[in-house]
Formats: structure tokens, C-alpha cells, sequence
């Protein structure tokens, strides 16, 4: 804690090297949270590209040393929300493509078909937890919800993808 | 299968999935250092060009609301040097230096003609590359007069409360009767708490328990909250914010504008439960500072011209309320060193539409003061290895902000502190650094002459803290130890120092504490060496200039960091109530004084995360009757102060 401490330090003073060593430590998980929750490569790119340069921007609105993940999870998440909503307002196809997004075992293609068919929320709600190492009563002021409600429609969304797996 | 295992199944099925090459560290970070070559830039309203109509519709593509940054690192067209044709200005800047004379005064100038003030700053931004600039300070041949001074009385009174019986705590100001925006502001029954996430709550403290009524957001998505201000039913809202458009000029030309403007937003809270918006300013350029003097803000930014090749292609008129500025109003003293300019606006907050006046002055700005009649605009120069401080004067009645003159004097200010206008005269504290440090005091009439100064002062020193206090004047200096000096300023041709106190350490604020006390927030020092060893509390008295004693101190040994240092506003210091509030090293702590027994430490609060970064120097302790309350990032805890400071609420966001 104490070295990312020193490299927020670093980069509120705008230093870029420092930024890209705290960005190090989450890119993958970031990245991976835009693609589980749009679905879509390019929008999962333009999220991420988007959120490090709002953070980078804004490094000098990042209060406490030690939550810099959280912190930058806010943004990417905002951002992502923000995106869903347009989705519904598009009359355009958006490509899914997050089963074919990586060159790995079928297994993991079919879990992420699965975790494709859920809806907007039960996406975000279970990306926030796996990539953004989010507790659901976290999740739940994110998302305006009541703890309680999102450990229920993650429990819910699990079964549906039991259930498609099955098949 | 059960929920973990599927949790399992999911992670690892992300595993295998490739990050695209454009956000690795490496090349972000490559991106970013490209970037931060061009900030000067990008913080303008910018004109890019480039001549790959693909790169055009990508970008267009790509959408309105990214920024410049992301813009300008994302698409291959622009994130090659050699694809775009750099904008003059960025090109200027690494051309030759041009000496310029650094003269003592000077004038204001105006332009007849945009075009004029065009040419000219496209001078001054080919002179100004470096900030090395040639030529001798001569001190004060002529002043300037452009407007008298309407010379008011501004009392630098000991006491900060300026609404009379009301028992609850006000900003820490600079200038007694001229309010400051804060983070946290009260009126004794609601507090009005600007959060970390960005919103104004309003909390009712009526009642034992703390009750939040109402939540204000920005008016605008993109905005974020600077500042807020209360008189009686009114809270203001100092915003910043921007907007970028992008237009077709010609056919393979776009431009990017970049509108970059502050905001200063006026909300009806008769009913706390509705703030209603009653009216709204913008003001193009980045927040500097506001300070409210009765109905009226003053509202400060700073603005960066556009400068392309042509006239044509360049903005250099800021906007006030998306009109621009009149030439009229634009002002260039003859000895600035660099093209931004400082805007500044008198708005009546009963009307906040109609600005009654605004004015540009073509200055970089560093260090501001007001008192109830002027505002003083400090830059500070360096030139041949020594500081000199240009300061303009402006005088700033009911709204109207009217130049005034302007003067230059060898040294540099530690801070707002260092200047006090009293009964027409400013007095100003600096540190030379020409010759080894040393401090001097002048006093200035109207026209900004120097009537009177005290030179050679606590060689090798420099000052660390003032408080003028109307006719005295008190200032520490430190180097190994600190001598408190005391002067006498009452008669403006002849200052006197009339008595100088050595103590070890120093005091970094000084805070008038009721009748003939001082109030020194600073740092303890070893007498040799001049280490620190802890942060230290002392009150002086100053009832005998001549001799000025310290009555009582108190250590926090090992302690060694008051955020208050970058923002006098985080103190709470209130002789009438006897209250002390500041933040040290993680912990809120409150001090009261007894004549007998000295410092009192009533309450030592452990900030619950005190890693915070702003958010030591954002925590602030005010008091509303027999209440106390620190409000730190996300709650707000509420002490008893007759039941020696017990906790009796809490108000928690998180």
C-alpha cells in the first residue's frame, strides 16, 4: 500500500510513469469488466480509453491513496452504465462479440455465450463483483439498490447461468 | 454446480482474453507523457488540422464527449507529430527569448482593436518562451494613475464574525467582512456540505440528530463543484466545467473547440427541502478564486487565448455569460509576462444574470487579495536570479471593477497574508532574494508609491506568517529560530519595528485571539539546527508592542503536518468563543486557551482513514451553539461541547 500510495502521489503531480504503474495493476480487470458488461470490443476499448483519460485528468479528485482501483472501477462503471442506456435507445445492431473474444478452451467461450444472455443489470451487478472486487453492499450504492436486492439478482443470475450451461 | 464454482468459471473465462494494444500500460503511458507536452494547449480552445479526412470521421465517430486528451492519443492521424500541423502558438514557444525591461511601474494599456490585442499577444507569446528575461528592477520611478483610490476603511478586525449575536462559526477569511467559498459553510441550523462525490448536501443540526433535507447536483453533467457561498436564504455554487464542439471550417479542416468556463450558480433555499435555481453566470477560463463582499461576488478565472496564425484563426476574447468582452475591458499592462489573462466579474447574486461589470487583464496571476474596496492581483517574476512581485490594483465597488495602478517591488510574498490594505494604504511584507535573503515592509499610497518601508530585515531569514492587525503589523521570519517582529505602521512614510521576540520554531498562521492575544499555528524547531520536532501552538501577547511575550505553548511532539499550511481556511480560530480547530497529522484537534492553565486540549478526533488526500485539508470543525461538528469526507460527527465534547451523532455517507 505504502508504494501505490507514493506513485498516487506521483501521478496527482502528473507524473505519467507513475500513472501507468498504478494503471498496471488493473488494466486486465478493467478491460475484462467493460467487455462482460457491453459485450463489445470496441466499446470495451473506448470505455477504458475514455476512463483513463478522465482519470488521468482528474487524478487531483482522487482523495485516498489506497483506492485508486475503486476509484477508477467508479469511472469505468459510470461510464459503462452510461453506454448501456444508449444501447436501448439504438435502433442499430451492436455486435456482441464477447464469446469469441478470446483464443482460449471451449469451456470458457460457452461460460462467457452464457454470461451473454443475462440482462444489462445481472451483468453488471456480477462483473462489478468478479472484476471490480466490489462487495454487494457496494455494488448495491452503485446501483442505487438495497444490499439485500443485489445479493438476491446475483444469486438469480447465477442460476439462469447454470442453467444455460446445462443445456 | 454451485455459485462459487460458476464465480470461479466466469473469472477464469476472462482469463484467456486479449487486451487490445492500445491499453497497455506501455502505450497509455506513451500516450500520456504526448499528452503532457501539449497541456499548455489543450487547456485552450484549440484548433487542430490535419489533412486525412478519415482520421476526420473517426473522430467524429468516436464522439463529443471525450476528451481532447483521449482524442488526440486515440486516433493514429493525430497522435503522429509528423500528421499534424502543430498549432503556432505550441510552435512559438520554443523559439528564442526576446529581453524585455523589467521596469519598477508601468501603466495599463488597452487595444483599439481585437486585432490589435491579437498582434500583440502573439508578440508577447514569440518573447515569452522561457521565463528568463533580462534587465535591471528599478524601483518605482512613476506610477500609473488611472483611478483614485476610494480609500475605506479595511478593518483587518480581530474578530471574524461579522453577523453579530449569531453563535456559529464562519469561513476562516482572509479579510474580516469579505466571505471566502469553502467546502463546508453554516448558518447555525443546517449545515451546507460539499461532498466528495461531487453534490451539495444540506444538513438540518436542529435537533440532537443530524437529518440530511436536500442534495444538489451541478446544473450540468460535466460539472464540478469548486466552492460554496451562503447569505441568509441563498447558497451559491462556484462550478467548473467545459464543453467541446467540433465544426467543419473547410473541407478536410475541423476545429476543436474546447470551451473551458466557471460557473457560478445561485440557488433560492428559503425551503431547504427545494433549492430552486434562481439564476446563473458562466465565465469562461479555470477557477481561480471568488470572494463575496455583501451582494456582491467577485469571480475570478484565468483564461488562455487562442492564438493561430491569423487573426482569423484565434479567440482572444473571453466570454462572460457566452458574450464576448469588450475591448474596452481588456487590459495589458506593459510589463506582463505571459499571454493568459485574469477575468474577473462583479455580480450582484439578486441578479446574478445581468454582470454589472467584467474586466481582463493580460497577467499571470499568482496570488490574490481583496479587501472591502480592491482587489490586489501579485504576479511574481524572476529575472537574473532575483524575485520581483508585479502588483495591480483594481478597485471593486458594489460589482463595479474599475483599474486602478500598478506597481513592482523587489522580492517575493509568502502568501496572501503578506499584503493588508488599511485606510487606503497597502502594506506589503516580501523576501529578497537577491543577495542572500533578506525581508523588507512598504507601505503604498492609492496610486501604489511607495510612502514608506523598512528594509534588511532578519538577514538570511525568510518570512513565514503575518498578520496585519490596523496599524500593526506582525510577522515571523525563520531560519533557526523565530523572531516574532512587531511594527508599527501608523504613520505611512515611517514604519517602525518596534519589537522583535525570539522564540524557537515557528509560527506558519497567525490569528488575532480576542483582546491583545496572537494566536501562532506552526512548528516547534531545535535552536541549533532549526530541525522541526513537532507542531506547535502559542499565544502571544501583544498588549505592550514594545514587548511582546509568549504566554503559553504547546508541543505535539513528533507531529509534523497542519494541511491548514495550504489552506488557512482549514482552521477554526475563534477568541470570542475560545475555540482552536485544526487537522494534525491525521487528527481533528480542538484547543481552548485559559489565562491560567494555558492550552486546553478538549478533543483529539482520529480521522477514520486518515490517508486521505485532500481530504485533511477539505475537514473542517465548526460549531452552531453548544455544538461541535467536524465534517470530514463522507460524515459528519457531532460533539456535545458542555458534555466535554461527547459524541452524540454521526452522519455517514458510506
Amino acid at each position: 500500500m505504502e508504494k501505490e500510495t507514493a506513485l498516487v502521489r506521483k501521478a496527482r503531480r502528473g507524473d505519467a510513469s507513475a500513472f501507468a504503474a498504478l494503471y498496471q495493476e488493473y488494466y486486465q480487470d478493467l478491460y475484462r469488466f467493460a467487455l462482460y458488461t457491453l459485450k463489445n470490443r470496441h466499446d470495451a476499448e473506448d470505455m477504458v480509453g475514455d476512463t483513463v483519460a478522465d482519470a488521468w485528468a482528474q487524478m487531483s479528485s482522487l482523495k485516498k491513496a489506497e483506492s485508486f482501483k475503486a476509484w477508477i472501477f467508479r469511472i469505468l462503471s459510470n461510464k459503462c452504465r452510461m453506454r448501456l442506456k444508449d444501447y436501448l435507445n439504438k435502433t442499430e445492431e451492436i455486435p456482441e462479440d464477447l464469446k469469441a473474444a478470446g483464443r482460449d478452451v471451449e469451456e470458457s467461450a460457452d461460460v462467457r455465450a452464457a454470461f451473454a444472455r443475462l440482462g444489462d443489470e445481472e451483468r453488471l451487478i456480477l462483473s462489478l463483483n468478479l472484476f471490480g472486487g466490489y462487495t454487494s453492499k457496494e455494488i448495491g450504492r452503485i446501483l442505487d439498490l438495497n444490499d439485500n436486492t443485489v445479493r438476491s439478482r446475483q444469486k438469480r443470475a447465477l442460476e439462469k447461468m447454470a442453467e444455460y450451461l446445462e443445456k | 454446480m454451485d455459485q462459487k464454482e460458476l464465480l470461479d468459471k466466469i473469472r477464469h473465462s476472462a482469463e484467456g482474453i486479449e487486451i487490445p494494444e492500445q491499453l497497455t500500460p506501455q502505450s497509455v503511458e506513451e500516450k500520456l507523457k504526448r499528452g503532457a507536452q501539449q497541456k499548455k494547449i489543450q487547456r485552450r480552445k484549440i484548433m487542430i488540422r490535419w489533412m486525412e479526412a478519415a482520421a476526420v470521421l473517426a473522430i467524429v465517430a468516436a464522439g463529443g464527449t471525450q476528451t481532447e486528451l483521449y482524442k488526440q492519443w486515440k486516433e493514429p492521424a493525430l497522435s503522429s507529430d509528423a500528421d499534424m500541423e502543430k498549432p503556432v502558438a505550441e510552435q512559438d514557444t520554443e523559439s528564442s527569448v526576446q529581453p524585455e525591461e523589467v521596469t519598477a511601474s508601468g501603466e495599463f494599456k488597452q487595444a483599439d482593436s481585437e486585432e490589435e490585442l491579437y498582434k500583440t499577444l502573439q508578440e508577447l507569446e514569440k518573447q515569452t518562451g522561457s521565463y528568463a528575461r533580462g534587465g535591471d528592477i528599478m524601483l518605482l520611478e512613476e506610477s500609473a494613475e488611472i483611478a483614485t483610490m476610494d480609500a475605506g476603511a479595511a478593518d483587518t478586525a480581530a474578530n471574524q464574525k461579522v453577523t453579530g449575536e449569531a453563535d456559529y462559526s464562519q469561513t476562516n477569511v482572509r479579510e474580516a467582512g469579505v466571505d471566502e467559498g469553502d467546502v463546508v459553510k453554516t448558518d447555525g441550523s443546517y449545515l451546507y456540505i460539499l461532498k466528495s462525490s461531487g453534490s451539495v448536501r444540506i444538513v438540518d443540526i436542529r435537533e440532537t440528530k443530524m437529518k440530511e433535507v436536500a442534495e444538489i447536483q451541478p446544473e450540468k453533467l460535466n460539472e464540478s463543484i469548486e466552492d460554496l457561498y451562503l447569505d441568509g436564504d441563498r447558497l451559491m455554487l462556484v462550478t467548473t466545467g467545459y464543453e467541446s464542439s467540433m465544426e467543419e471550417a473547410e473541407s478536410d479542416m475541423y476545429t476543436v473547440n474546447r470551451y473551458q468556463y466557471t460557473a457560478l450558480t445561485v440557488y433560492d433555499i428559503t425551503e431547504r427541502e427545494h433549492p430552486e435555481m434562481t439564476g446563473r453566470i458562466t465565465q469562461e477560463g479555470d477557477y481561480l478564486q471568488s470572494r463575496k463582499n455583501g451582494d456582491y461576488v467577485y469571480l475570478l478565472t484565468q483564461y488562455s487565448p487562442s492564438l493561430g496564425d491569423s487573426f482569423e484563426d484565434s479567440s482572444v476574447m473571453p466570454l462572460v455569460n457566452e458574450q464576448k468582452l469588450a475591448i474596452s475591458d481588456v487590459y495589458l499592462p506593459d510589463q506582463t509576462s505571459q499571454p493568459d489573462y485574469l477575468v474577473a466579474s462583479g455580480i450582484n447574486i439578486q441578479d446574478p444574470e445581468n454582470v454589472i461589470s467584467s474586466k481582463a487583464i493580460v497577467s499571470g496571476a499568482a496570488d490574490f487579495y481583496m479587501s472591502s474596496d480592491n482587489l490586489f492581483i501579485c504576479n511574481n517574476n524572476w529575472n537574473d536570479g532575483k524575485s520581483s512581485t508585479e502588483i495591480l490594483r483594481f478597485a471593486c465597488e458594489d460589482g463595479e471593477i474599475t483599474a486602478g495602478a500598478m506597481c513592482e517591488l523587489p522580492g517575493f510574498l509568502n502568501d496572501t497574508f503578506s499584503l493588508d490594505e488599511y485606510q487606503g494604504y497597502l502594506r506589503v511584507l516580501l523576501t529578497e532574494d537577491s543577495n542572500g535573503e533578506s525581508n523588507s515592509l512598504y507601505i503604498l499610497d492609492a496610486d501604489m508609491q511607495v510612502t514608506g518601508a523598512i528594509r534588511d530585515l532578519a538577514d538570511g531569514e525568510t518570512i513565514r506568517s503575518a498578520r496585519f492587525m490596523g496599524t500593526m503589523a506582525y510577522f515571523v521570519t525563520f531560519r533557526q529560530t523565530d523572531p516574532l517582529f512587531c511594527a508599527d505602521l501608523s504613520d505611512p512614510d515611517n514604519p517602525q519595528i518596534l519589537s522583535e521576540l525570539k522564540l524557537t520554531g515557528f509560527s506558519s498562521y497567525l490569528h488575532p485571539y480576542g483582546d491583545h492575544l496572537l494566536l501562532g499555528v506552526g512548528y516547534e524547531a531545535e535552536e541549533e539546527t532549526g530541525s522541526q520536532t513537532g507542531v506547535k501552538l502559542s499565544m502571544f501577547d501583544i498588549s505592550d508592542s514594545s514587548q511582546v511575550e509568549e504566554l503559553d505553548k504547546y508541543v505535539i511532539k513528533g507531529a509534523s503536518y497542519l494541511p491548514s499550511d495550504y489552506n488557512y481556511k482549514a482552521i477554526l480560530a475563534d477568541g470570542e468563543k475560545n475555540l482552536i480547530g485544526f487537522v494534525c497529522d491525521g487528527e481533528y484537534l480542538v484547543f481552548s486557551y485559559d489565562e491560567e492553565k494555558g492550552f486546553q486540549n478538549l478533543l483529539t478526533y482520529t480521522m477514520s482513514d486518515w490517508e486521505y488526500w485532500d481530504g485533511d485539508a477539505s475537514c473542517r470543525g465548526v460549531y452552531a451553539g453548544d455544538e461541535f461538528y467536524i465534517v470530514d469526507q463522507d460524515e459528519v460527527l457531532c460533539f456535545d461541547m458542555n458534555r466535554d465534547f461527547t459524541l452524540t451523532d454521526r452522519l455517514s455517507w458510506n
